[in-house]
């Protein structure tokens, strides 16, 4: 583990409580993971993969069963570390309408740093630039359970923003939102990452999203079945299957086209890549 | 629609009401509901009167939405009203429509309405231009001698919060369910009471299931948070006692001397 | 033959009270028997308010909706009758299960319909078995099942009513992709082996396509676009200024058209690509 890790999975496993005398099988089977600063990571898998289980682990919400998980080094099963983990690592989660505390946008998204014990003051500028960092400045005064899903998804965002954390695990913050509210959270969290320096995990299984990624963990059945750039792992339609997923549409329609003789590169994952290449293809193809 | 009340409602503003810190604001109008009770003739009533609307200009908060929160209430004001015409027999007799009332039993019952009146109006603009949070935080520093009894005021005020945060969420949810199982032909309308009731099953368990759901799950969300119920909470809104609440203050005392002149120094109507 | 009509449908919200809001305005549509019709829309177009008319939920501020030509609000009994002839399922369904046993959640429809017990019980067999739940799922409680297990039962809940018109609203919300395929696929199958029409409701235009006839794309309150699957999708820059998106496919497509490229743009899946690139390559000599 070197100085860069923020997030640190060794050997994870778990199982949630069973209703009955069975005992549930593991929704997590050893995996490891780590996670660098700075990175923006898509965790993929179909529902009941495990995915999701790995957002309350990293933030102290669920212990291992076994295995450890480290938040820069802190053991998250060490009760006195609770407060610096989460104010390391903070966790959006997929119901916006169940996440909201307050009744104004702004004091809701002050609820976190008044947990902390953070001077009045610096609340206020703390909220003030979350809320811009995630374009609902204007919104501060709304009530919010008239805001639209994606509002409402980015002012659970800024709550956890102005908690300072260095990380925000997304756990699929976009099942729940239409196409508009979908696009306004991911342009939210690739600002967050980009320009605020912001580590973001995020749990998704659309497969559009995972491809803005830096970096794509794929879970199947409680497992990490792939990790790497999204080139890599969509470069394993085979596993993707298996795994309950879908390549992403362009990346699908380039490889069942190179099936058939069509002379288009491999890694071709965006609707711009395969524009491009095929215009190439087409008239570079002549040329030789 | 329930969905139309607005009493409760908060409307943000900056006007010199919405100013006011709302440890005061709730002394004021648990002063100011005394003072309607304490005016025996028209005078101070009608000073009182005068004085609630003057406040509701103060806080630019428009009629229309303040005569639509006491819409609920007319029928409680007529009411009212038709009794005190129909039963109090002082005053010169009249005589309309064959019926006999009273000059004394006209006057109680504009007497009352115009203190129902007041008592809502008075009420709701507490609500309007306070948002729940600052309310509940209000509320919690006046109780929080209580602490010292051992009474979680904290713990309490935050459940409130919640509760306000959720009774719209709720109130859709309950309107989706009922549409839901009307869909499959669930019979909400007709029927005895038994029947009524019986009805009420398919709409209350999945309230009931969703509602521990989004609380299990909210739990979780504060925790995230890092509330725990023990901490020692800071608050963005620190509360400033400032000028206005002490011209509030003046105000609100030299209102109390005149009702209590105008009582004394004019007969009472009630 | 035109199974469900709406003429000059408007619904306003809050009637008489400032917060007056027209949902949708002077709507004219109609279902044909038998037809899988789409409609979209992005949140708050007014989809919603727009199929609630359909089985009587929601009653007109003006206009009418006809059931097979008759006036479904004409009385209280048909307004009644119109919920057991339209099947509505809502989004989320699974959050309104309540009985006791899987089975029993779904027999609720049709006891409320007075049938029999043995008609009863032939449609939840045959709603659980279109839905592909097992014989050992109905006595379990529906609140020990899977998600995707829910959301099956309660689709069977509305099936199990044997509508002549099934309205299914975002029926594929929140599933992952095998749980969308499955839905959509049991939609589908559903609708080939009854023959009953099906309304298919979504902000999902990749979904729809593959499974729709004809769509209706409602923006703020009216029909914006309505037509053959190929015709809406033409209109594409429409379709994005109203928030909605069209499949990854079609965008590829009309770029390359755009480009100089003489491909048929009405192309919705991978495999209609494939199958259109590689004519396109043949045809051109480019290969």
């Amino acid at each position: 583990m070197n100085d860069n890790t923020l997030i640190s999975f060794r050997d994870v496993s778990y199982r949630y409580e069973s209703d009955t005398d069975t005992p549930l099988p593991l929704a997590l089977k050893n995996i490891n993971i780590d996670i660098k600063k700075g990175e923006f990571v898509a965790i993929l898998g179909h529902n009941g993969s495990g995915k999701s289980t790995i957002a309350k682990l990293s933030n102290a919400i669920i212990m291992p069963e076994s295995g450890k998980v480290y938040i820069k080094g802190m053991d998250t099963v060490d009760e006195k570390l609770e407060y610096d983990i989460r104010q390391t690592v903070g966790v959006v989660f997929q119901n916006p309408d169940n996440q909201i505390v307050a009744t104004i946008v702004e004091e809701d998204v002050a609820f976190g740093p008044e947990n902390l014990g953070i001077e009045p003051k610096e609340i206020r500028k703390r909220v003030d630039d979350a809320l811009k960092s995630v374009g609902m400045y204007d919104y501060r005064f709304h009530q919010p359970h008239k805001l639209s899903g994606g509002q409402k998804q980015r002012v659970a965002i800024a709550g956890i923003m102005a908690m300072q954390t260095e990380c925000i695990v997304l756990d699929e913050p976009t099942a729940m939102l239409d196409p508009k509210g979908r696009e306004e959270v991911m342009t939210a969290m690739q600002r967050l990452n980009k320009e605020l320096g912001i580590t973001v995990v995020l749990i998704t299984h659309y497969m559009d999203e995972a491809v803005k990624a830096d970096r794509v963990i794929v879970m199947d059945s409680g497992e990490v079945v792939l990790d790497g750039t999204p080139r890599e792992v969509f470069s394993q339609p085979d596993i993707i299957e298996h795994a309950g997923l879908e390549l992403p549409e362009s990346a699908k329609l380039a490889n069942e086209l190179r099936k058939n003789g069509v002379e288009l590169p491999e890694g071709i994952l965006t609707p711009e890549e395969f524009i491009e290449a095929f215009k190439f293809c087409v008239s570079g193809g002549n040329e030789k | 629609m329930i969905k139309d009340i607005t009493l409760g409602q908060y409307f943000p503003g900056d006007s010199f009401i919405h100013k006011l810190d709302p440890r005061f604001k709730l002394i004021f109008t648990v002063f100011v509901l005394v003072e309607i009770f304490l005016c025996k003739n028209f005078l101070s009533l009608g000073l009182i009167f005068l004085f609630s609307i003057a406040c509701g200009l103060i806080s630019k908060i428009s009629f229309k939405v303040i005569m639509k929160g006491l819409k609920m209430i007319y029928l409680l004001i007529f009411f009212t009203s038709a009794l005190q015409i129909f039963y109090n027999k002082t005053g010169t007799p009249i005589e309309i429509f064959g019926g006999k009332i009273t000059t004394g039993g006209i006057f109680t019952a504009i007497f009352m309405a115009v203190r129902i009146i007041s008592l809502i109006f008075v009420s709701s603009l507490l609500t309007y231009t306070t948002s729940p949070t600052a309310l509940t935080d209000g509320l919690e520093r006046l109780l929080s001698p209580l602490k010292k009894l051992h009474i979680p005021v904290d713990t309490l005020a935050m459940m409130m919060t919640i509760a306000l945060r959720f009774i719209p969420t709720l109130i859709e949810e309950i309107y989706k369910i009922m549409n839901a199982q009307k869909a499959r032909g669930a019979d909400l309308e007709n029927g005895n009471i038994i029947k009524r009731a019986k009805a009420l099953v398919p709409i209350f368990i999945p309230l009931f299931v969703n509602s521990f759901r989004r609380a299990y799950e909210l739990a979780f969300a504060m925790e995230c948070r890092c509330y725990n119920g023990s901490n020692r909470r800071t608050r963005m809104k620190k509360m400033h006692t400032g000028w206005r609440d002490i011209v509030a203050l003046c105000v609100v005392l030299l209102i109390l001397a005149a009702i209590i002149l105008l009582n004394h120094f004019f007969g009472a109507v009630i | 033959m035109t199974v469900l009509e709406a003429k000059n449908l408007s619904y306003e919200y809050s009637v008489g009270t400032p917060f007056q809001v027209t949902a949708i305005k002077n709507i004219n549509l109609t279902v044909e028997k038998g037809e899988m019709l789409a409609i979209i829309g992005h949140t708050g177009s007014g989809k919603s308010t727009l199929i609630q008319h359909f089985n009587a939920l929601f009653q007109p501020t003006e206009g009418q909706i006809f059931l097979n030509g008759k006036d479904i609000n004409e009385s209280k009994e048909s307004a009644h009758a119109a919920r057991f002839k339209v099947g509505l399922c809502f989004q989320y369904p699974e959050y309104q299960l309540f009985e006791s046993t899987v089975y029993k959640d779904i027999a609720f429809g049709p006891s409320n319909m007075g049938l029999s017990d043995a008609e009863i019980d032939a449609r939840v067999r045959r709603a659980a078995a279109f839905t592909g739940i097992r014989d050992d799922m109905l006595e379990k409680s529906p609140f020990d099942l899977s998600g995707g297990e829910k959301r099956r039962v309660a689709i069977a809940g509305v099936m199990a009513m044997e509508p002549e018109v099934l309205i299914m609203d975002e029926p594929a919300a929140g599933l992952d992709p095998r749980g969308r395929k499955t839905i959509l696929e049991l939609i589908k199958n559903y609708r080939e082996t009854t023959g009953s029409t099906v309304i298919i409701v979504s902000h999902s235009m990749e979904d729809v396509a593959s499974v729709a006839d004809r769509i209706v794309v409602l923006n703020k309150g009216t029909v914006a676009l309505s037509g053959s699957v190929d015709e809406v999708f033409s209109h594409a820059d429409e379709l994005v200024e109203m928030g909605l998106n069209i499949p990854q496919i079609t965008k590829i497509f009309a770029e390359l058209k755009k480009s100089g490229y003489d491909l048929n743009t009405s192309v919705y899946t991978s495999e209609q690509a494939k199958n259109e690139i590689l004519r396109y390559l043949q045809k051109g000599g480019n290969a």
